[in-house]
């Protein structure tokens, strides 16, 4: 019988069970390491790194974990908060720049791939709006949850992801009769 | 009507966009990572005061303390300013407290340490 999240973290507070903490990990990975990719703008090594500093302090705090959130909404936060930390470093690098959404051209749906067109997308949306589409969507959160992981208003979440997508709709467009075929 | 659509599809495409990623070595990186055990941890820390302790008995056993230490550590428990501070008793408590600290900080994962205090209150 599969253990739960939280027989699982049971054994790791209680008896620092690493295999139980690798378990979660093993369960865990491709959610965090999925949404900080879409965060990274497609960069797989930066979340990849992100997705262990995660990991990593998720373990150091499972103490504070007083499951109120569901766990992987827990570690959504604390990997928001990892790249928040990244983006603070890299800061005129993440920001977004009207010209440059100005200048984009529409994909060429023959030439390029859909995945690399929605990661170039996502990179022209600024961080709060690519954060609240790729939680809600990629991640499957709902709005009360991605706010709680965002530490923002509800009403800001809603706010970005209508913006949000209006700029990736305007963006992909080439893509939607493909898509929906 | 056609906005709706155009929302619908880029929806559905945002939401079946996440494929499920292999684990290829990540999960055993991160195990690879974390901390020791603390109750390892613990144990180590045990040891090296234990010792210490000891150590510190036999020797004052061994080689008593001469006086002048003595007549130093009361001067300095008793100095009233920062001029009356005799420089060989703080030189020999920092000589025998510096090593120790620096062993300790090399045993002990303080940060986990820490998080345990934290997270029981």
């Amino acid at each position: 019988m599969e253990l739960s999240d939280s027989d699982l973290i049971a054994r790791v507070l209680l008896d620092d069970d690493h295999h139980a903490f690798g378990e979660l990990v093993k369960r865990h990975q491709s959610a965090v390491r999925g949404t900080l990719r879409k965060l990274s703008g497609g960069d797989e090594a930066l979340a990849d790194e992100l997705a262990q500093e995660t990991f990593l302090h998720a373990y150091r705090s499972l103490r504070t974990f007083r499951g109120t959130a569901k766990f992987p909404t827990w570690l959504y936060r604390i990997a928001y908060n990892a790249f928040q930390t990244h983006v603070r470093r890299a800061r005129p690098h993440e920001l977004f720049d009207e010209d440059q959404h100005a200048q984009a051209q529409p994909p060429q749906t023959e030439a390029v791939d859909w995945q690399l067109d929605l990661d170039t997308a996502l990179r022209m949306l600024t961080v709060p709006e690519r954060s609240a589409i790729t939680l809600c969507y990629t991640s499957g959160l709902t709005h009360e949850e991605a706010a709680h992981v965002l530490r923002c208003p509800l009403g800001t979440v809603k706010t970005n992801i209508l913006t949000a997508k209006e700029k990736l709709r305007r963006y992909l467009l080439p893509w939607k009769d493909r898509k929906l075929t | 009507m056609n906005e709706q659509h155009d929302n619908d599809w880029l929806e559905e495409a945002l939401k079946h966009d996440q494929a499920y990623i292999a684990d290829a070595g990540f999960s055993a990186h991160v195990i690879a990572a974390l901390p020791r055990k603390r109750s390892l941890l613990r144990a180590q820390w045990l040891i090296v005061v234990g010792a210490g302790v000891i150590g510190l008995l036999i020797a004052w056993y061994m080689v008593p303390l001469p006086g002048w230490i003595i007549e130093s550590l009361t001067q300095l428990l008793r100095a009233r300013s920062l001029a009356d501070v005799p420089i060989a008793p703080v030189v020999l408590i920092v000589m025998c407290l510096w090593p120790l600290w620096e062993l300790l900080e090399t045993v002990i994962d303080w940060r986990s340490l820490w998080n345990d205090l934290v997270g029981q209150r």
